[in-house]
Parts: C-alpha cells; structure tokens; sequence
C-alpha cells in the first residue's frame, strides 16, 4: 500500500512535466467539436481534447461544432453517393483555402490602409509602403487565378466573386458559395439517415443536459461558494469519528499501513467471495475443462472459440488464486482476522495487475461457452466424432457460463473498486453512455450548444464527459466519437476543513514519543489554471495553510520519590495552533499549545478528506 | 472615379490636363483609365470602379473627351493605346502602360481585377 500511495504521489507529480507541441488530432470527430471552458469572470479557455482537462466548479463549457469538418468526416462515411459526395468534399477542402486566403488579403489591405493613413494620407508615400503595396499585389494575381479556376470548374460565372464590390465583396461570396456547398453536404448526409449526436455525462453516469441535444431536465442554477468548506458538517463529524477511533487503533505511526491494507481487503471480500462461489470454491477449477477439450474438436469453430478463452482466463485465474490464497482461504472460512498485512497486500497487488483482464476474459469465456452449449443441443451432428467427449464437457461448461454472470454483475461495483485499490488513478475510466433522451440532429441543423456546471449537481473531483458521434436513424452508432474527459475542481483560493490523526510530541528538548491525536484543521488552499509545470507542480502538491484543534494526550500524573504526586492529566485537553499541510489535508505538520497542561507541542499527522475522495474509509471500530 | 471634364465646359481642356497631371505625378494608387463617351465607356468605368471600391491603391478615371489629352505629351499614351483600339487602360503608380482592355474583357470583372492587381504589382508592358 505503501508502494501504492508513492506511486499515486510520483504518478500526480508526473503530470506536471511541461506538455511538448500535441501532434494534429487523429481520433474520430476529435477535431469537429471544439470546447471553451467560460469560467465565473468571463475568462475563455480552450480546452484540449487530449488527457483529462480540468474545469472549474462555476463554469460553462460551450461546444462548439465545426461544420465543414463534420461534412469531410461525413463525406469518408458509407453510403449516399460516394462519387457526389467525393465532389462535395472536394469543393469544401477548396473554398475553404480560398476563403482563408482571401480573408488574410482583406486584413493585409486594412493593414496597408492604415499605414498609408498613418503616414498623413500623402500623394506620394514612402519607398517602403509602395513597395509592399506591390507584393501584395503580386500576391493577390495567383489567389485571383484560383477562384476564377474554381468559378469555371463549379459551372459560374467569375462575376459571382469579381462582380462584388472591392475586396470584402469577393470575401463575402465565396463564404457564400462555402455555406450554399455546407447545404449540399448536409443534404448530402441527411439523405444517408445519419445524424449528430452531442452527449455529456457527470461521474457515476449522471446525464448532463445539452441544450437543444437532449430532453434531461435543465438542473438548478447554483454557484459553489469555495470560500466555504466543501465538506459538510455531517461529513466531517464522520471523519472526526473515524479519527478518534484511528487515533486509538493507530498507536504509532507503522500501525498506519497496516490499517490502510486492512481497509482495502475488507473492500475486497465480496469481490472474491463471489468470484469464489461461482466456480464452487476453486479458482483453479477450471484448469481440467481446458485439458479435457478433444484436440479432434479444435476443428469446429466454437470448441476452438471456447479452448482460446480458456487458454486466457486459466492463466488470470491461477495468478489471483496465488497471489490471494490466504484471503481466499480466510474467506471461505468466514473472518478476514487471521489475515496478516503482507498477505493482504500481496493479493491487492494481485487483483490490481489482473483484475481487470479477468472481468474481460470471464465475460468472453462465459459468452462462448454458452455458444458452444447451444450448439451441442440444436447441432449434434455438427460434432461427428466428438459429441461424446463435447457432451460431457457441457456439465463443466455451465461454470464457465455462471462465471460471465459473475462478470456482469461485478463489472459495475469494479469501477470503483479498482478506483479505491488504486487509489483513483485510473477513476477517468470510459463511462456508461445513456442514450434515452437523446435528441439527434440533422446535418442541415447542428447547432452549438453548452454544458452549463452551474446547473448539474457536480462536486469537486468529479469526472465530466462529453463526446460527439453520428448515429443512424434507429439511434445505432455509425460512429462514436473520442470521448474529452474534464476533472471538476475549485479553481483559485478555496477552503477546506477535515478531521485526521495527528501524532503528537511535547516540546521537552526529547525526540519522541508521539502519541496519536484526532483533530480537525481549516486550512486555505490555492488551485491554479494547470498551463505551466509550475502550475500542475504546485496542484499536484496542493499546499495549504490553516489552523488545527487537536485532542492531545499530553498530561501525566506520577508519584514521585517522596511520593508526592507531580503533574496534571487532565480528562479534556485540547490543543490549538498552526498547520500546514500538502497533498490536501494528507499530510500535516503543525505547532500548537495545549490549554489545559500549558504545554507546546508539534505534530505530523494525515488528513481523512482527501483519503476519503480517494475511496479510503475506516469504518469506526474497524 | 475621377471623370474628367470635357472641352464644352469652360476650361474644361485646361482643368481636365491638370487633374490629370495630378493623378500622374502621385503615387499611391495605379489607375485605370477609361477613354470616350456614351454607355459601354461608362459602363467599363462603373464596373472598374466596383473592383477598386475600399481600395485606396486603386483609381479610375473616365475622360468622355479624348481631345482635351491632346498638346500634352505626358498624355500621347493614352491617346496611342485609343487609337489602337483601346477601351481600357490599366497605368502602374508611375503612370506606365500595364495593360489595355478591349472588346468582352473590358467588361469582365475578373479582366479588369486582374488588370488592376498587375498595374498594382508593377507589371509593365512591353
């Protein structure tokens, strides 16, 4: 667990390396959409689509759909007429140089204007404006050559851009000509049956509502207040709760790994008691089904389904089983209690490097064995030769297939299993798309839209999800676009209160002994936009500063020589002072002053908060 | 546009020569210059001047009376390419023959925009 939480630490200060120059998207539709987080004051910032961006907690995200890139994905779509549609795009791609380059000669014509107006409007300008007056012009003979070739290649007349008056006026009709060619595409595309489709979901599957994309309620408008704790009251009487019970379960600070691993195998337990019971209590149950699969049979097509699947799951199965034998056995004997911590973390480890190949692998096995018992009762004569030995396999098949229920059923709580044993750095994980309430569009009529944070119920460390794709008319994907993963956090100054374990040591000129303390402390903290690797440094180490109130023991009565009691140890002490912490509330270090037996102190201590955001719980009396 | 006065106004030959001269001896815009009257001069000129329209690096003079050119030999240029069958004729900012216009492509906008960006660019006939 140890190696874990480093690793967490080393992977979250990995991400503040400088980014180097992203190479052009090559994902699907990840260039159509382009988004722009409008924070509380009014600031656009364009979001990548690459890695998880982070948005604040107050802002808007406003999607914005670029039309001519959907109609070239389109035009790379099957069906329609491939021939007209090749023409179409190929029009787009033109006028779309042609517009650019005439819009640049546009600005560079104002630019010249405005040198010759600043030059006092004489008759005769300096050398150096006539001059770039003439590159300009030679510039613009080759752009003109163009548009007439596109002109005479398109059927019109060269009056449809040259008939405009001045320069603006050519402008203005090939972004004409470029929108009546958009209409063509999207008629184009409309008459295929695809339509666009925008989705954003919130962590957990919680649609977002997208204007004019959907018909999710629009939520309430409400603005977090980050100079207010995050953490409710209730929250953090819980957390006070389990750091009074931590405090006393935790004598010394070694006994803090030992709790966390003890944490995460209670979580574990269902998972490997169903996992368990599904194949009847063996996990290595199934390595005789493999061997009793006729080499003769491999020629039909659903045996050899079924022997490559279980050639994958045994070798998954047999790892988890040796990696978590003890805890298997504690299982099935019903209390975790004799477990020792380097038996715990050796099977987190091992359900952490397999977990999740065995959820596939299971599903895949559980599929085709099913298939294959289906065949054996609709087909025997299928399998000539080999019915007899395929026959008896179909007893130790229905295991395979009850273990793709096993998988199933898993598949949703592992999520956020495998958030919590790997301490949520793989939580970004592909979210469950609803499309219920979807409202799908025609390509004449994509509009932009926005995802208005205000109005959903998100929370910090939220994962925000939005993705674009072209759908057919049934609602089937025709193609799904990349999903743009976004991080919900509290941009700039903000405050946070949580209760943890301090351990404690008197200031008496002695090292040690620290004793553990619960307490609270408020702290400030400072978010800032993750664009330099300073900036992601200084998020990935989340410093604060703030104040503390611990419960200290620090008071002693003893009997002197003389046998004259000395001392006070009083039964309420309560210590104030100063902290400061990093990693959030993790990890703390403070002075302070314990009122009742006037005594200073200092304490290094960890935060229960950012623990319980990771998915780390110590149930009270754990 | 710039149209010149013909000979029947009064000093109309004098006032023409010296708006001319004047558009001769600047040097910011280069010009396209439409010779003789009626509705096809005209018409070259309106259409000229729509491609130089916003553009202050561009100019056109009309001169419905050729005449008023003659005495000046600055001016026998014009008169030359007239009387060789010139509608149109495109001049670079020190007043040299870039180009001339005759019969469809003096009316064709993308004739005339390109007359206008060589004369611009310099382009001197040889």
């Amino acid at each position: 667990m140890k190696r874990r939480l480093l690793g967490w630490l080393a992977g979250g200060l990995a991400g503040c390396a400088s980014a180097p120059a992203r190479p052009p998207s090559l994902q699907p539709l990840g260039d159509t959409v382009a988004l722009t987080e409008v924070t509380a004051t009014g600031d656009r910032v364009p979001l990548a689509g690459d890695g998880v961006a982070e948005v604040d907690i107050n802002s808007r995200i406003e999607v914005q759909v670029d039309r001519a890139r959907v109609q070239d994905v389109l035009a790379q779509q099957p069906g329609g007429d491939a021939a007209q549609a090749q023409r179409v795009k190929a029009r787009l791609k033109q006028l779309g140089e042609l517009t650019r380059q005439q819009q640049q000669m546009v600005k560079q014509l104002v630019d010249l204007k405005g040198a010759w107006l600043a030059e006092g409007s004489t008759s005769v300008p300096t050398e150096a404006l006539q001059r770039a007056v003439r590159q300009f012009n030679q510039a613009l003979a080759p752009l003109n050559a163009s548009i007439k070739r596109y002109a005479v290649a398109a059927g019109q007349s060269t009056d449809t851009y040259f008939g405009q008056p001045g320069f603006d006026g050519v402008y203005k009709a090939l972004d004409d000509e470029r929108q009546k060619v958009l209409a063509q595409a999207a008629a184009l595309a409309n008459a295929t049956g695809l339509r666009w489709r925008m989705q954003a979901e919130l962590t957990g599957g919680k649609p977002i509502h997208l204007q004019n994309y959907d018909t999710y309620p629009d939520g309430t408008f409400t603005v977090v207040d980050k100079l207010a704790p995050e953490a409710q009251l209730k929250e953090i009487s819980a957390q006070f709760d389990e750091a009074k019970q931590l405090a006393k379960d935790v004598k010394d600070l070694a006994g803090l790994k030992d709790a966390l691993i003890k944490s995460a195998v209670t979580s574990l337990q269902g998972v490997l008691t169903s996992l368990q019971d599904s194949l009847r209590g063996d996990l290595t149950t199934l390595a005789p089904v493999v061997q009793a699969i006729p080499d003769a049979a491999l020629s039909i097509k659903e045996v050899a389904a079924v022997r490559k699947q279980l050639d994958d799951l045994v070798p998954t199965l047999q790892a988890i089983q040796t990696g978590c034998a003890p805890i298997l056995a504690a299982i099935k004997k019903g209390s975790l209690g004799g477990v020792s911590v380097a038996q715990g973390e050796a099977c987190l480890h091992a359900v952490q490097s397999h977990g999740s190949d065995l959820l596939t692998q299971a599903k895949a096995a559980g599929a085709g064995a099913l298939a294959l018992i289906d065949q054996v009762k609709k087909d025997p004569a299928k399998f000539t030769g080999v019915f007899q030995p395929v026959q008896d396999l179909v007893p130790k098949l229905l295991t395979v297939a009850a273990l793709q229920q096993w998988a199933d059923t898993i598949t949703k709580g592992w999520t956020e299993l495998k958030a919590f044993l790997q301490l949520s750095s793989d939580a970004a994980a592909a979210t469950q798309w609803t499309s219920d309430q979807q409202t799908d569009h025609l390509f004449a009529e994509i509009t932009d839209t926005a995802i208005d944070l205000r109005r959903t119920d998100r929370k910090e460390g939220d994962f925000l999800y939005f993705r674009p794709s072209i759908v057919k008319q049934d609602g089937a994907a025709a193609l799904i676009g990349t999903t743009t993963d976004m991080r919900v956090v509290r941009m700039g100054a903000y405050i946070d209160v949580s209760a943890g374990v301090g351990f404690v040591d008197r200031r008496d000129g002695h090292w040690g002994p620290f004793s553990a303390a619960p307490g609270v402390v408020a702290a400030v903290h400072y978010h800032s936009r993750p664009t330099t690797g300073w900036a992601r440094l200084w998020n990935a180490v989340r410093p604060g500063v703030g104040v503390h109130f611990l419960y200290p023991d620090l008071g002693s009565k003893q009997v002197n020589a003389m046998g004259v009691a000395t001392g006070d140890d009083p039964s309420f002490e309560l210590g104030v002072g100063g902290t400061v912490t990093v990693f959030g509330d993790l990890l703390q270090v403070g002075a302070g002053y314990d009122l009742q037996v006037n005594a200073s102190y200092w304490y290094v201590g960890f935060g229960l908060d950012t623990l319980a955001k990771l998915g780390v719980r110590f149930s009270p009396g754990s | 546009m710039l149209i010149l006065p013909t000979r029947a106004s009064t000093d109309g030959q004098a006032r023409a020569q010296k708006l001319l001269q004047d558009v001769v001896d600047q040097r910011v815009h280069c010009t396209l210059v439409v010779l003789g009257d009626g509705d096809r001069p005209r018409e070259i000129a309106s259409r000229a001047d729509r491609r130089a329209e916003n553009n202050p690096f561009r100019g056109v003079v009309l001169i419905p009376d050729p005449a008023v050119l003659v005495g000046r030999p600055a001016f026998k240029l014009l008169l030359d390419q007239q009387a060789a069958g010139a509608e149109a004729i495109a001049l670079t900012i020190r007043f040299e023959l870039s180009s001339t216009l005759r019969g469809d492509d003096a009316t064709d906008f993308y004739a005339l925009e390109q007359a206008f960006t060589a004369a611009g660019a310099g382009e001197v006939a040889r």
